[in-house]
């Protein structure tokens, strides 16, 4: 589903280069649970906004769903991104001035549903992640845990094939974290892919493979299930 | 998807309520002004359009070189074009009103009140007069009401002042004290937006009784009252017609004049704004003004755009967010562009909901300022709506574009990733626009002060007479003007409180006319300002003789027939070749007048306003003392200023005796002359509004962009505090960067306004000097008001807790 070759990031500013990733090899097929694990600055956002179509790589080949996207356009990638991938992120990134019926309808929109297809999508999620009383709250009259279900919501809602986490649960209490990692959990056995970026080694055991990154290298994966997936 | 859009846009409204009211107050200002001066101008650019023939309609028009230009004509042209060229013309019109200002109507009902009033609208015109205009007939037959003698048309309003609800068709009234008249239709009140007004129209068969349109002496070729207007065939090119004036003159004009004389064709819409000629029927406006006010509205509109754009840019990491988010979820950049730009027309049509109350409160001002009389009723008009409709979109669409593509370029990485707090693109851009801002402002309060300074000067100015204390009143067609001229005049001297009594046919400072002389020891005709005068006019407006003397009684040969005396000024002194010593005794030659003698010569003096250059000119007692009656238009009473009232009760109690039939009524010369400066005295007063107006819209946008400063300064405020920084000091760091645009501005405006009020200013022939007083004027303002407006929020910053700011991030 997704292969990476060779990947490297580097970043420019004006007098300091500094290589973030530097030939990342990695293969994630349909139905994993990845956790990418590693210290502060060894590159995992970056690699995680690579993988997400947010940011081109500087070098190397990146496959996604059988497409070589490494050269693709803002708006080429825009079109894959909205079809394929939700996002989950450590500071939710809701919009504050949108509802929470809006936020998770915010998708969908951009796929181009109509009006009352979004409405049955949006419900049915937001039933399904339990904040179906909250629909047209605003982000601020939320709790951080249920701020995450709907952000949560929100990177289901148009079925992905992929979900990318930053840190989901970087800025929950551990109660709150193991509600949002158990709704991973269930969705990566409902079959949907997850690849997540994580501090915790706790969590990372969520996954059924772990990448260790440091400065900009693969250095180990653990790997579980190794004949399920026959790698 | 709109609704979405919609509905972020209001909550982001709702959400930062100082931002968004400075946004759409600022918005609506400028929109309120840029819709109060266009209703300005559309009204300016409609004069005479409402004739269905309008585009065919032309003035003609007399040039005689080099000094009359001349918006009217002698009696016959009319039906001589006519006879002429009917290939090319399909009607004419003449108007005629005596050249006086006003003429007396009497209404004397058999058992009723009598109306005596002094009317200033009151035109002769021929039959054909409803034949080339469309001004509407009421009641009456158009084909018959202005064919006969004695028939007059008065507008609604003239009928309802003189005959109430009664039927005015068929009523009888006296004009001038002599001639009565009968009602024969009535007309709709003039339209505001034509170049002239009337409320009366006597049919010009009336003229025949009072030998005008006879030969006139001989005259009928030369002197030139008529204002003529004619309709060109369909598909006449006016530049065809023109090309056979030349030979139309030599066949016909006077032959004094027919060398010298140039007839052209004025389009009758051009004539409002385009024409300043001699002896216009109506005062008209000028189309600088339209241009200038033109100007002033789009400034002030782009200073509410700038604010908008500033605002929106400076604000955008609260928005970078939800941009990110948005291009995570797949939004395209041009969706996100469209997002944008809808809210900022959602903002522009807010203002402009706005607006429209604040224009229908502010309207009646600005028809006092520029006497119009605009009404509201333009709101159900459609083009009023298809422009407003056109503003909503121009300013969403301007001012919001940058905006919209700056937000959209964000890099979700980025902006997600929380590095939005070191945008600094955008800052020199907003930078650039405050100095916009600033220099506009300094511009129109260094115009304003200048419009001011002229005006004062134009009221002020040396005329080269004493236009103070002298009151003139109208007396021709009275007995005083004619038989019982100097027995008047001798009663009026012995009065207490009159210093001096004169007569002349112009109202001087304001206005001449020409005439063709030979001066000795030249051999053509040369057109030159004439005014014909009474004994010591000279001494009643204090002017300063530097060879010979006044006109006076004491010579009899002044006033006698044959060889006639003239007093000439200064230029004419140096058109001759002559000087003081050799002047007095020559000999000038007058078409009209006969052979005369130079008997004085005075220093230069601004016989019509200050926008025009001073030529030789001639002050003449009239030999004919037949046509001296008719020149005696105005008594020019000088008066003690001390005691004006009594003065005034005295010429009132002798002129009742002279003339009981007529209303007492009677102007100042120095209220006449100034009032010619009416314009001028309009743009003054409008500058100054717009650029309050201006200044006020820049402001809000300072005042927004500097509570934004503050507001990303907080914790840099917050540092320095801990390390011991003063609020002074803090509050100087904050407002300095502001200052240092606004100095850049006044550094862009001083130039800008030097050369734009220059080139003003080089409309007139005296003109104020500019000195340094107007910039430092606009400096200090700028820069005290503009501090003013920061430092209220580099305070507040200033004086925060900083532990609390500290927390800030």
């Amino acid at each position: 589903m997704i292969r990476t070759v060779d990947l490297v990031k580097v970043y420019r500013t004006e007098d300091v280069e500094t290589t973030a990733l530097n030939k990342v090899n990695i293969d994630i097929k349909k139905g994993e649970f990845v956790s990418i694990m590693g210290p502060s600055g060894c590159g995992k956002s970056t690699l995680l906004n690579i993988l997400g179509l947010l940011d081109n790589p500087n070098g190397g080949e990146f496959h996604f769903l059988d497409h070589e996207v490494s050269k693709y356009s803002e708006r080429q990638r825009a079109q894959l991104r909205k079809e394929n991938i939700g996002f989950v992120f450590q500071s939710f990134n809701l919009i504050d001035e949108l509802t929470v019926f809006e936020n998770v309808e915010l998708p969908l929109l951009y796929l181009g549903y109509s009006s009352s297809e979004r409405k049955d999508k949006v419900n049915a999620v937001l039933e399904r992640m339990e904040i179906m009383h909250r629909t047209s709250h605003f982000p601020q009259q939320l709790s951080g845990g249920q701020q995450q279900r709907v952000a949560v919501a929100r990177a289901i809602v148009s079925n992905p094939k992929i979900i990318l986490a930053d840190e989901p649960t970087g800025n929950l209490d551990s109660e709150r974290g193991d509600e949002v990692m158990s709704l991973l959990t269930s969705l990566n056995e409902q079959g949907t892919t997850i690849v997540m970026v994580t501090h915790s080694p706790t969590y990372a055991e969520y996954g059924n493979r772990v990448i260790h990154l440091f400065d900009g290298h693969v250095v180990t994966e653990n790997i579980k299930d190794k004949e399920k997936f026959h790698v | 998807m709109l609704k979405n859009y919609f509905f972020i846009a209001l909550r982001n409204i709702f959400k930062y309520k100082i931002y968004s009211l400075i946004n759409i107050v600022g918005l609506a200002v400028g929109i309120t002004c840029t819709i109060l001066i266009l209703l300005y101008v559309t009204d300016e650019i409609s004069f005479d359009k409402f004739h269905s023939k309008a585009d065919r309609i032309y003035r003609v028009i007399e040039y005689i070189d080099p000094a009359e230009r001349s918006s009217s004509l002698p009696f016959p042209t009319s039906e001589a074009m006519l006879t002429d060229f009917p290939n090319y013309i399909e009607n004419s019109v003449r108007f005629f009103n005596f050249q006086t200002s006003t003429l007396t109507i009497e209404y004397a009902p058999e058992n009723g009140q009598r109306l005596l009033f002094n009317e200033p609208h009151i035109f002769f015109a021929d039959s054909t007069f409803f034949k080339v205009f469309d001004f509407k007939l009421l009641q009456g037959n158009p084909n018959e009401v202005l064919n006969k003698p004695d028939l007059v048309l008065v507008t609604k309003s003239t009928a309802q002042k003189y005959f109430g609800n009664d039927d005015p068709v068929g009523k009888r009234i006296r004009f001038e004290g002599q001639t009565e008249l009968t009602v024969a239709g009535v007309l709709e009140d003039t339209p505001s937006n034509s170049h002239f007004k009337f409320d009366f129209i006597i049919s010009f068969a009336t003229l025949d009784q009072f030998g005008f349109t006879g030969n006139n002496g001989g005259f009928n070729w030369y002197w030139n009252p008529c204002w003529t207007y004619i309709t060109l065939k369909e598909g006449v090119n006016p530049k065809t017609l023109q090309d056979q004036f030349p030979d139309f003159v030599q066949k016909y004009f006077h032959p004094a004049i027919k060398d010298l004389t140039r007839l052209e064709l004025q389009p009758l819409t051009d004539i409002h704004l385009y024409s300043n000629l001699d002896y216009e029927i109506a005062a008209n406006s000028d189309v600088t003004l339209v241009y200038i006010f033109g100007i002033i509205a789009v400034f002030i509109l782009a200073i509410a755009g700038i604010n908008f754009i500033n605002l929106s840019t400076a604000r955008s990491m609260k928005r970078a967010r939800e941009v990110g988010v948005r291009k995570v979820m797949g939004a395209l950049p041009q969706q996100l562009i469209g997002q944008f730009l809808a809210e900022s027309v959602l903002f522009s049509l807010i203002a402009i909901l706005l607006a429209i109350p604040f224009v229908y409160l502010f309207l009646p001002g600005l028809n006092a300022l520029a006497a119009k009389q605009i009404s509201f009723t333009f709101i159900t008009s459609g083009v009023f709506w298809a422009a407003l409709f056109s503003i909503v979109v121009l300013v969403g669409l301007v001012g919001g574009i940058y905006p919209a593509l700056f937000l959209s370029s964000f890099q979700p990485v980025k902006v997600l990733a929380g590095k939005v707090g070191k945008l600094g693109s955008g800052a020199m851009l907003r930078k650039l626009l405050v100095v916009a801002q600033f220099a506009i402002s300094g511009i129109l309060i260094i115009g304003t002060i200048i419009t001011y300074n002229q005006l004062n000067h134009l009221r002020s100015a040396n005329l080269g007479f004493d236009k103070d204390q002298v009151l003139l009143l109208p007396i021709q067609r009275t007995p005083i003007g004619g038989q019982q001229y100097y027995q008047f005049v001798d009663r009026m001297k012995n009065s207490e409180n009159i210093i001096q009594v004169s007569a002349g046919n112009m109202v001087m400072g304001t206005e001449t006319q020409t005439a063709s002389y030979i001066i000795e020891g030249k051999d053509k005709e040369i057109m030159m300002s004439t005014y014909f005068v009474e004994p010591d006019f000279g001494k009643t407006l204090g002017m300063e003789f530097i060879a010979g003397r006044d006109f006076s009684t004491e010579f009899a040969s002044d006033t006698a027939s044959g060889i006639g005396g003239v007093i000439i000024n200064e230029s004419f002194l140096k058109l001759a070749g002559w000087n003081t010593d050799n002047a007095l005794g020559k000999r000038v030659t007058g078409t009209l007048e006969g052979e005369m003698r130079v008997i004085g010569v005075v220093k230069d003096f601004h016989y019509t306003s200050l926008r025009q250059p001073v030529a030789p000119f001639l002050f003449v007692i009239n030999p004919n003392s037949q046509a001296r009656q008719f020149f005696r238009s105005f008594a020019y009473i000088r008066i003690k200023g001390n005691n004006y009232k009594n003065a005034i009760a005295n010429i009132e109690s002798i002129f009742k005796d002279y003339v009981p039939n007529r209303p007492f009524e009677y102007s100042f010369l120095d209220e006449k002359i100034n009032s010619q400066y009416k314009g001028e005295d309009s743009l003054g007063k409008i500058a100054t509004v717009f650029s309050l107006m201006a200044i006020f819209v820049a402001c809000l946008g300072l005042f927004g962009l500097s509570s934004f400063t503050a507001e990303q300064r907080t914790k840099e405020i917050g540092i320095r505090k801990v390390v011991g920084a003063s609020v002074g000091t803090i509050v100087m760091l904050l407002s300095k960067q502001f200052l240092i645009l606004v100095a850049v501005a006044n550094l862009i405006a001083w130039p800008s306004a030097f050369y734009l009020m220059n080139l003003w200013l080089s409309n007139f022939q005296t003109r104020t000097s500019i000195d340094l007083l107007p910039f430092i004027t606009a400096a200090v303002f700028t820069f005290v008001i503009a501090f003013a407006t920061m430092s209220f929020q580099a305070i507040k910053a200033a004086q925060a807790n900083p532990v609390k700011s500290l927390k800030y991030e």
